[in-house]
């Protein structure tokens, strides 16, 4: 991609939409939602809010599903993008009948997709304004999991609203369609090679101007004083929402999703003496771009990073989770930011780098309060270090508006590691911890580790008498305010509430 | 073949699943331009100064429009004539339009409406409903009386309850918001495209304000991302404003309102307060009601009158209630004004009488259901306004179905069961499981209040080869009215499916069809289509009778193979071709008509040859009502519907979270014309009644200070009367992770005047899902809600009110026990 002129008034991009390679010019404050429907004429694509609450606008973007009104055009470049009116093309290509795309001036149309098709036998529409959204999530989600239990499509249509069906015959439509594509990938005659071969992606040129490819591009921009432009845009899952209510221009900020320095989640020897409890000899590093789907799918991530799992399994919807970073999350330094309660109670170290210099801050100390952090304004937070404790238990847990596409109004994550009580007997109940780390979120103007909490349940097993002390501690510990989504009497006991049931979940107490 | 009473897939769900469906914002005219509106910061002031010269000098504004600008009367006509469409010296209430703006581009427009800047006076508001009250702002008053319900309040052998209610506002949250396109025309008339359920209003407030003749504007609906009521008179305005300025400037121009734009301005259900009395007898039979019924219309009284009316003649529930008193008002306050949202006055009222029959049976001690069955309308009884029910009436079905279906009294005590068990468990398991029930009964259509709006048209046209144009002038808006007409014209015609079509609405197609709402559309517009099929048919039988087809058909075929052969194609917009998976190529070639198909072309095509009039204007007038507004008895409706819901709920103690597990819902339709639209209705409007009961209500500023703004984490500060929740991260509707499982049952007690015995049944399933659900809270728990929505920061408070009463009463108790011994 290139800025076509030094004023910038439009950009240039290469992609793939539905099949089809696509040149595309336009200026740098459209979102993919504009390009799609003003430019391609693709009206399928609809828009509800423009904040990635309703999912109208869903489209499959390098094979996930996302909401084009929280991607800016520009990010779109080198991508391959599906919308509603490529359904019939992809699912030909999938099941091969063709190998080559139809030609224009066969006026044959080609037949739909099956989810198109059950979605009409179903009655699953009625005014249709989030039919094409639903199809597209419904799409992405079933390459995932092509044999979805119905708890399976509620989950994967979680970001999706529709007012007017109630959702019964849309899931219904769903697993209609699912079991006919089962029936279709299982009979092998059908099922040519061609089945997985992709579009191929534009080739990777060096991009310059709104996205920056390394690590060091951006921080160069960033280092600049006076910058017109500033690295500002991971997944814009927080950034494009403010953008639309006045705040921040998207034509002056530059993507870094695709900075490799800031993907990946790996093992790696320990730096350094821990901050807290024991040193363990090995970490997880993890990339500040990754994506909470792709934490969700991270093995070594499943396994030593419970609490985070489930935290990161219920932020937002799919296209959120498909697009929101756990570097977000914390630069944002929202009080409601799921996956940093997680990663503190774990003890999470951040690395921050700069053009000059790189510093490491524990997650504790790295908040100032809402929406302040101690982020220099020439930095970015490279990755989340955690240890890796090979018998760590955790759960997170949160009370929210609804059960998806919801703010947390209460949320808390425990990471311990149980030590069993002496003598081998556990009558008295409980165990002890060799560590502890419980952090809540959305009690406070910041998210943060419950130090108090954590003394009193450590220095005794929690027995009764101690679960009760820390409950009343709890209480005195946070600090919530009335809002638009609660009380602070109301966050207040809840803290209390959630607390117990996290101790219960992890089994330290009896 | 007769299709009434089939699943026939909606045929305006193949554009729907392609994406291929236009929307207003998927139209564009050549040298459009957009519209931005300025709009009133404040709930009640006077406009001192409007200042626009800075405005009119960025690039790209072509017009801007004030008060004074307006070339015909500045009034959007509905009940009262009292709202402006711009506003005139003085504003009141939040959002409220004072200036527009048409630009090139739509951010222009809106940098320039930025720019324009308007001087107040704020003056004091009335933003409670108490307040509009006291101060006698009432937008309308209507009575109820009915026996002596004094005689019965006094008597000593009574059980009497009361209680005061208090509903929340409700936002449509259609996904698609409003939005609207004008078009001049060469011969000075306009057209208008837009989001909309009633065309006729949208004319009526264009003519109003361009001072044009009504002929002159033409009103096209295009496809309608959900109205649910939001889209009856309120999209009148924007339609008004593009209209004027497409007037001024002799362009197009295209108003999309953002959704804060749209939750901050646009109609929305009213909040209520119901102070209700009700007694019983000691065996439970429902005596008497006595009720005070308040809805906030917000500045301009808009449809609130007849929305209220509505409530006051569903007052009692569907129950025999010989005495009754009730008074309902609507109150005038600084707020936006509210209008029709499916229910129309009845949901706010039915949460009140609901919660009133659960807490009389339990101080009678009856079960819930019995009480309710025992007092159930049959017919031959009388309603609230003294109405003899003559026929269909099916509310005990509904009961009968929904306990069937539910198995009740076994899940009654196994819930019961269930519940003991948790407390026993150790730790102690925090939930408990709960069932409620909610009835209801609708008066389909208008009713005797709608007037002039209640008859509706229809017209007919065959072409030549055999398809079919039905235009009405009710629209579809989702609820399925498309397929439903389809099916209702094929059948009276005794025409294959898939040669009907029906028209997008258009103002100048069809005579003034009243509103889409009340759930009247299949009845009205059905029985209007049906009158112009009647006097086609018979015009065909004269020519058809008894004269044998075979020769004509085989010709047609012939034709039909050597045009394939030429290359011809069949067009494409057949829907069954597509969706149905055994199309293939070699059944295209004769058209892959069915033998029936033929039959009816062949028949067409005799029609044609000789000359049969193959159209006709069809017109349905419903029967007599009558209403007396002294007493507000009378026939008020032609006939009703009727619903009964059961939930099955699972209260978290702790944190106050209610899960609904179950829903069993029933509803007397007169005749399911297409099951699979009707529980397409059914499913829609509960997982709504869901949202009302539990989730959506809005927040308003109460003041200007730092804890209003802090609320949102949005700018501010803001001043009282404004919504805090304005998007769907804050206004709260249901996604698909928070719905359970809905059991839909249908019955059919059909309805002699209606289009093959249907009646209307868009609106009963939101309207008493509320109640239930908090009577199943109820159930589970004891506390006893007076308010909705059921959020767990109401339960946990209700339930921690309740355990101290517990712990206070208990001493109280003890001791005097000890006394007693
Ligand atoms: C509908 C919806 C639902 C949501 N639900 C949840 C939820 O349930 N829980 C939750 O926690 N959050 C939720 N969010 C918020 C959001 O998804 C998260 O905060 C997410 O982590 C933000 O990441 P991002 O990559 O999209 O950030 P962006 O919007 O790209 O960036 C946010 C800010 O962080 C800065 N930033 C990003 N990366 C870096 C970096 N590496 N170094 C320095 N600065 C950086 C940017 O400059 C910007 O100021 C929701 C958002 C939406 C729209
Ligand atoms: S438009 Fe609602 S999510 Fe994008
Ligand atoms: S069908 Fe109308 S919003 Fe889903």
């Amino acid at each position: 991609m290139t800025r076509s002129s030094a004023l910038s008034t439009t950009v240039r991009i290469q992609c793939h939409v539905n099949g089809e390679a696509r040149q595309l010019e336009f200026s740098p404050s459209v979102r993919l939602l504009d390009v799609l429907r003003e430019e391609l004429h693709l009206i399928g694509t609809k828009e509800g809010c423009g904040k990635g609450e309703c999912g109208a606008c869903t489209v499959i973007m390098d094979g996930r599903a996302v909401d084009s009104c929280l991607v800016m055009g520009y990010q779109a470049d080198g991508s391959e993008i599906w919308t509603i009116e490529g359904l019939p093309q992809m699912w030909e290509m999938q099941t091969a009948r063709k190998l080559h795309p139809v030609s224009r001036d066969d006026h044959e149309p080609l037949p739909l997709h099956p989810l198109q098709r059950t979605f009409v036998e179903c009655g699953s529409s009625q005014c249709g304004i989030c039919i094409p959204g639903m199809i597209m999530s419904s799409v992405a989600f079933l390459k995932e999991n092509p044999n979805p239990t119905r708890e399976e499509i509620r989950y994967g249509l979680g970001g999706n609203l529709c007012r007017c069906t109630g959702y019964v015959k849309i899931f219904d439509a769903v697993e209609k369609a699912a079991s006919e594509m089962r029936a279709f990938a299982q009979n092998p005659s059908q099922h040519a090679p061609a089945h997985q071969r992709r579009v191929n992606k534009a080739t990777p040129r060096r991009r310059d101007g709104f996205v920056a490819s390394t690590l060091k591009e951006a921080l160069k921009i960033l280092a600049i004083p006076d910058s017109p432009t500033r690295p500002q845009l991971a997944g814009g899952t927080d950034s494009l929402v403010r953008a639309k209510d006045g705040i921040g221009q998207p034509s002056r900020m530059v993507d870094i999703s695709r900075i490799k320095e800031l993907s990946g989640i790996k093992k790696i020897r320990a730096r350094g003496k821990r901050t807290s409890g024991s040193a363990y000899p090995q970490e997880i590093r993890i990339g500040a771009g990754t994506t909470f789907t792709e934490v969700l799918e991270s093995e070594l991530l499943q396994k030593y990073a419970p609490a985070l799992i489930e935290a990161c399994a219920v932020i937002g919807g799919p296209q959120i989770r498909n697009r929101g970073t756990l570097g977000g999350n914390f630069a944002n330094a929202s009080p409601a930011a799921d996956s940093v309660t997680a990663l503190m109670s774990m003890g999470a170290i951040l690395e921050i780098a700069s053009l000059k210099s790189c510093r490491q801050v524990p997650a504790e100390k790295f908040f100032l309060g809402p929406g302040k952090t101690v982020l220099k304004k020439n930095e970015l937070l490279v990755a989340v270090r955690i240890p890796k404790i090979p018998n760590l238990v955790g759960c997170y847990l949160r009370l929210g508006q609804r059960r998806a596409q919801a703010i947390s109004k209460v949320d808390v994550a425990v990471s311990a590691v149980l030590k069993p009580r002496g003598n081998g007997s556990s009558k008295n109940g409980g165990s002890l911890f060799d560590f502890l780390g419980i952090c809540y979120g959305s009690v406070a103007p910041t998210i943060f580790r419950a130090r108090a909490t954590e003394a009193v349940l450590k220095e005794q097993s929690p027995n009764p008498a101690t679960l009760k002390h820390a409950k009343e501690t709890i209480k005195k510990e946070v600090q919530p305010i009335d809002d638009i989504r609660s009380t602070a009497e109301y966050r207040r006991e809840m803290s209390a509430v959630l607390l117990e049931r996290a101790l219960r979940r992890i089994g330290a107490l009896a | 073949m007769r299709t009434v009473g089939e699943r026939i897939a909606r045929p305006d769900s193949l554009d729907k699943v392609q994406g291929t469906a236009q929307y207003v914002d998927d139209l564009s005219f050549g040298a459009m331009l957009h519209a931005a509106v300025v709009r009133s910061p404040l709930a009640h002031g006077r406009i001192k100064k409007i200042s626009t010269a800075a405005a009119r000098r960025i690039r790209g504004v072509h017009a801007i429009l004030t008060a004074q600008d307006i070339p015909g009367q500045n009034l959007i006509p509905m009940i009262q004539p009292d709202q402006p469409l711009l506003a005139a010296g003085e504003v009141r209430h939040i959002g409220e339009a004072v200036a527009l703006v048409a630009a090139e581009t739509k951010s222009a427009a809106e940098e320039a409406a930025r720019a324009i800047t308007v001087d107040y006076e704020a003056l004091p508001a009335i933003l409670t409903l108490e307040e509009g009250f006291a101060k006698r702002e009432i937008v309308q008053h209507w009575k109820l009386r009915r026996g002596r319900p004094c005689d019965i309040f006094s008597r000593h052998d009574v059980v009497v309850v009361e209680n005061t209610y208090q509903t929340p506002y409700q936002e449509h949250a259609y996904i698609e918001t409003n939005g609207m396109i004008a078009v001049p025309e060469t011969d000075g008339g306009i057209t208008v495209y837009g989001s909309l359920q009633c065309p006729f209003y949208v004319q009526k407030a264009v003519a109003s304000v361009t001072g044009m003749k009504m002929n002159h504007c033409r009103v096209i609906q295009t496809v309608t991302g959900g109205g649910f009521g939001g889209k009856e008179d309120a999209p009148g305005l924007p339609a008004a404003m593009v209209a004027l300025l497409a007037q001024a400037t002799g362009r197009p121009v295209k108003y999309i309102l953002s959704r804060e734009e749209d939750m901050q301005v646009m109609s929305k259900r009213h909040p209520g307060k119901i102070v209700y009395r009700s007694a019983a007898s000691h065996d439970g039979i429902l005596l008497a009601v006595d009720v005070d019924y308040f809805l906030d219309a917000g500045a301009y009284a808009t449809l609130s009158p007849v929305v209220l009316w509505r409530g006051i003649n569903h007052a009692a529930g569907p129950y025999r209630c010989e005495h009754v008193r009730v008074d309902a008002y609507a109150i005038r306050t600084h707020k936006v004004p509210c209008g029709a949202f499916r229910g129309f006055g009845e949901p706010q009222i039915v949460f009140a009488h609901e919660r009133q029959m659960d807490l009389l049976a339990e101080r009678i001690g009856l079960d819930a259901l019995q009480f309710r069955e025992k007092n159930a309308l049959e017919t031959g009884d009388h309603t609230v306004t003294e109405h003899e029910l003559k026929e269909s009436v099916g509310f005990k079905d509904t009961i009968i179905e929904v306990r069937r279906a539910s198995n009740y009294d076994r899940l009654k005590l196994e819930i019961e069961k269930s519940n003991g068990a948790r407390i026993s468990e150790n730790p102690p398991n925090p939930k408990r499981r709960g069932l409620g029930w909610g009835c209801c009964y609708y008066g389909v259509g208008l009713g005797a209040r709608g007037g002039y709006l209640n008859p509706a048209g229809a017209s007919v046209v065959i072409s030549s080869d055999g398809s079919v144009n039905v235009a009405v002038g009710t629209t579809e808006i989702g609820q399925g009215m498309i397929t439903v007409l389809s099916q209702i014209a094929a059948d009276a015609l005794g025409c294959p499916l898939e040669f009907i079509r029906i028209m997008p609405p258009d103002t100048s197609r069809v005579p003034d069809s009243g509103p889409t709402v009340a759930s009247r559309t299949t009845l009205m517009s059905g029985n209007a289509i049906a009158d112009a099929c009647r006097q086609i048919k018979s015009r065909m039988a004269a020519v058809c009778a008894d004269y044998d087809f075979s020769k004509i058909i085989a010709e047609m075929k012939s034709q039909a193979v050597a045009a394939s052969a030429r290359g011809e194609t069949h067009p494409k917009s057949d829907f069954h071709r597509i969706v149905t998976s055994s199309y293939t190529p070699s059944n295209r070639a004769s058209g892959h008509w069915s033998e029936e198909a033929w039959l009816w072309k062949a028949t067409i095509q005799r029609c044609v040859q000789n000359m049969v009039q193959l159209s006709a204007h069809g017109w349905a007038v419903p029967p007599q009502t009558t209403y007396d507004g002294e007493t507000g008895l009378g026939d008020v409706y032609v006939t009703y519907s009727y619903s009964t819901n059961l939930v099955e709920v699972e209260v978290d103690i702790e944190t106050g979270e209610t899960t609904v597990l179950k829903v069993w819902t029933a509803h007397d339709v007169g005749k399911a014309i297409n099951p699979q639209t009707g529980e397409g209705q059914i499913e829609g409007g509960v997982v709504q009644g869901i949202g009302y009961g539990l989730l959506e209500e809005h927040v308003l500023a109460t003041d200007g200070s730092k804890a209003a703004t802090r609320k949102t984490g949005k700018g501010g500060p803001f001043p009282p009367g404004r919504i805090l929740n304005d998007q769907f991260s804050t206004y709260i509707i249901p996604t698909p992770m928070d719905i359970p499982e809905i059991h839909s049952l249908i019955v059919e007690h059909a309805f002699p005047y209606g289009p093959f015995g249907a009646k209307g049944l868009g609106e009963t399933p939101i309207i008493a899902v509320a109640p239930a659900l908090v009577n199943a809270i109820a159930n589970a728990t004891g506390i006893q809600l007076r308010e909705i929505p059921a959020t767990p920061e109401r339960v946990w408070q209700a339930l921690k009110q309740e355990a101290s009463r517990r712990t206070q009463q208990s001493p109280r108790r003890s001791r005097k026990a000890a006394s007693a011994i």
